[in-house]
């Protein structure tokens, strides 16, 4: 039920789980955790809907390469980035937590068996629908991929009445993340703080921080500094390894037997080097999307083809003569930043409204994240050329050497990862392979923070995988130390 | 090394593979004068180049 925060102020309700955050992770788990029976507080920072005031909380500086402005890539109220997110969804593959060729550090300490149980119960709770399973283009070096598209669900809307009517679920709205009281590796409470100015302490026996992929490692940051270190003992990989999905408009391409590629049935085709190509050129995870032009349009690049090409053109020419329909496609990818140390979120000197630094997010992409979409494009272009199922562009930018990244444009997916990286060692990481705080024995980390490495799928349904196996963890953690 | 290196389709060049290709190939006669490596040899695949970013084979221009 709902909970204003003068009245979680004034009660003395001591919670099983408290979960600070109300986004894809923490809506999941405060409504799942709830049917486990356990009795859960989900905080949220900003309002039921958009606030100015809330959203800039989320203003921070950028360094390094083009970036979208931090207060633009997300949203701070009730239900989070599910507010404005597209909907698409992907399990990461199989290959995304082990150790690339091309970048050793993307190894997770879990393998994809580990989420695989929690897909039905999340593609539920995300509203998915069921894509066609992936397969190999016989002799191409890619596998025809797919997504989950179109449906974005709002999880506010979604699930209000549910926490609305849940006798075991409180959520309060204003209730700002300021302080944390730890003693001997036990979190005792949280205190809050509101846009008023009113503050609370909350106890309770497992806490959550479920704030999104900039916002753990800002608040961590903060906290253990105000904790003397002693919240994260180690924190010499906090708030490091954050990344990104690059995205960008990668080229065209001019298909003779569009059949080839599935693009005689449809507008849109996934495709992905295999595993064995990711190892053999030396590259991290790469989508490529290409998408069906018009006939005009392709009418365009048959005639710049031909201009190029004049030989080539005559050749097109008879075909066109002879009826084959041929298509133009545009090309646009999504793919793996490599994990980097010195991509990192760090607290800047300006504060917010509550006395905490702000985010200053420093991102550089590496030589190996643009080898990568370079020769992902190179791989298919040859395709197309020794096959004789057509000719490929590269967009200006990646034609050019070196490569330099558009400055303009999609410029990334808006997926915040990393940061916060699930580990085996404290050395490592800042959360072990259970998402806890590896100094902490009742503090839990949810959300795509704790990503060791990315692939190239967007990130929502990993994120509320990952949340529902924690649920798991807690619910076996209440079980076996029940309450007195 | 650049990426335009050459790469060929997959071919079982054993005696035994070599074989079995040419008594199901209708060119069986024609290709036996020239047995048994020239018939195993797959059409090379011209070296692809750029120009203002299209991939192309050098016949195509």
């Amino acid at each position: 039920m709902y909970l204003a925060f003068e009245t979680l102020a004034t009660q003395t309700t001591d919670y099983d789980i408290c979960i600070i955050g109300a986004g894809a992770a923490g809506i999941a788990m405060a409504v799942t955790l709830a049917e486990q029976g356990h009795r859960t507080l989900l905080c949220e920072g900003g309002e039921a809907s958009y606030s100015e005031r809330s959203q800039a909380i989320y203003r921070g500086d950028v360094v390094g390469d083009p970036y979208i402005p931090l207060d633009g890539a997300r949203l701070r109220y009730l239900g989070g980035s599910t507010n404005h997110w597209g909907g698409v969804c992907r399990p990461l593959d199989a290959h995304d937590f082990t150790a690339k060729t091309a970048a050793p550090d993307t190894a997770w300490p879990i393998t994809q068996e580990a989420l695989a149980p929690y897909y039905t119960h999340a593609a539920k709770l995300l509203n998915l629908t069921q894509p066609h399973a992936d397969y190999p283009i016989t002799g191409s070096g890619f596998e025809r991929i797919y997504f989950s598209l179109g449906n974005p669900v709002r999880l506010k809307d979604k699930y209000a009445a549910t926490l609305n009517a849940s006798a075991h679920v409180d959520y309060c709205l204003t209730a700002n993340l300021v302080a944390l009281e730890s003693h001997a590796g036990q979190v005792e409470h949280v205190t809050l703080r509101s846009f008023q100015g009113d503050e609370c302490q909350v106890r309770a026996r497992y806490f959550v921080l479920a704030c999104g992929g900039i916002e753990n490692s800002r608040l961590l940051l903060w906290l253990n500094q105000q904790s003397n270190g002693q919240l994260i003992r180690n924190a010499s990989t906090l708030g490091r390894y954050w990344m990104e999905h690059p995205h960008a408009s990668v080229g065209q391409a001019l298909l003779f037997e569009p059949q080839a590629l599935g693009l005689d049935q449809e507008y849109n085709v996934f495709l992905s080097p295999t595993p064995d190509m990711l190892a053999k050129r030396q590259l991290l995870n790469c989508g490529l999307r290409l998408h069906r032009m018009n006939e005009e349009a392709t009418q365009q690049l048959i005639d710049t083809l031909s201009q190029e090409a004049p030989s080539l053109g005559e050749q097109l020419s008879t075909w066109q003569s002879q009826g084959r329909v041929m298509h133009g496609v545009i090309l646009r990818a999504a793919w793996e930043q490599e994990p980097r140390f010195e991509n990192r979120v760090e607290l800047d000197e300006e504060v917010d409204e509550f006395g905490i630094p702000r985010s200053r997010l420093v991102w550089r992409q590496s030589a190996l994240d643009r080898h990568t979409i370079r020769d992902s494009m190179l791989l298919l272009g040859e395709h197309l050329l020794n096959q004789n199922i057509g000719r490929l562009q590269l967009a200006d930018w990646l034609a050019a050497q070196p490569v330099v990244m558009p400055s303009e444009g999609e410029l990334a997916g808006r997926h915040h990862m990393g940061g916060t990286r699930m580990s085996h060692r404290a050395e490592q990481g800042v959360v072990n392979s259970d998402c806890r705080l590896f100094d902490q024995e009742n503090m839990y980390l949810a959300g795509s923070s704790v990503f060791p490495s990315v692939g190239h799928a967007n990130p929502t349904l990993t994120v509320v995988q990952l949340a529902l196996r924690l649920c798991d963890h807690l619910d076996r953690q209440l079980r076996l130390t029940p309450r007195a | 090394m650049s990426p335009y290196f050459l790469r060929h389709p997959s071919i079982d060049l054993t005696r035994r593979g070599v074989l079995k290709g040419l008594f199901f190939s209708t060119g069986a006669v024609l290709t036996l004068s020239r047995w048994p490596v020239a018939a195993a040899q797959p059409a090379p695949i011209p070296a692809p180049v750029l120009v203002n970013g299209w991939l192309l084979r050098a016949e195509d221009r």
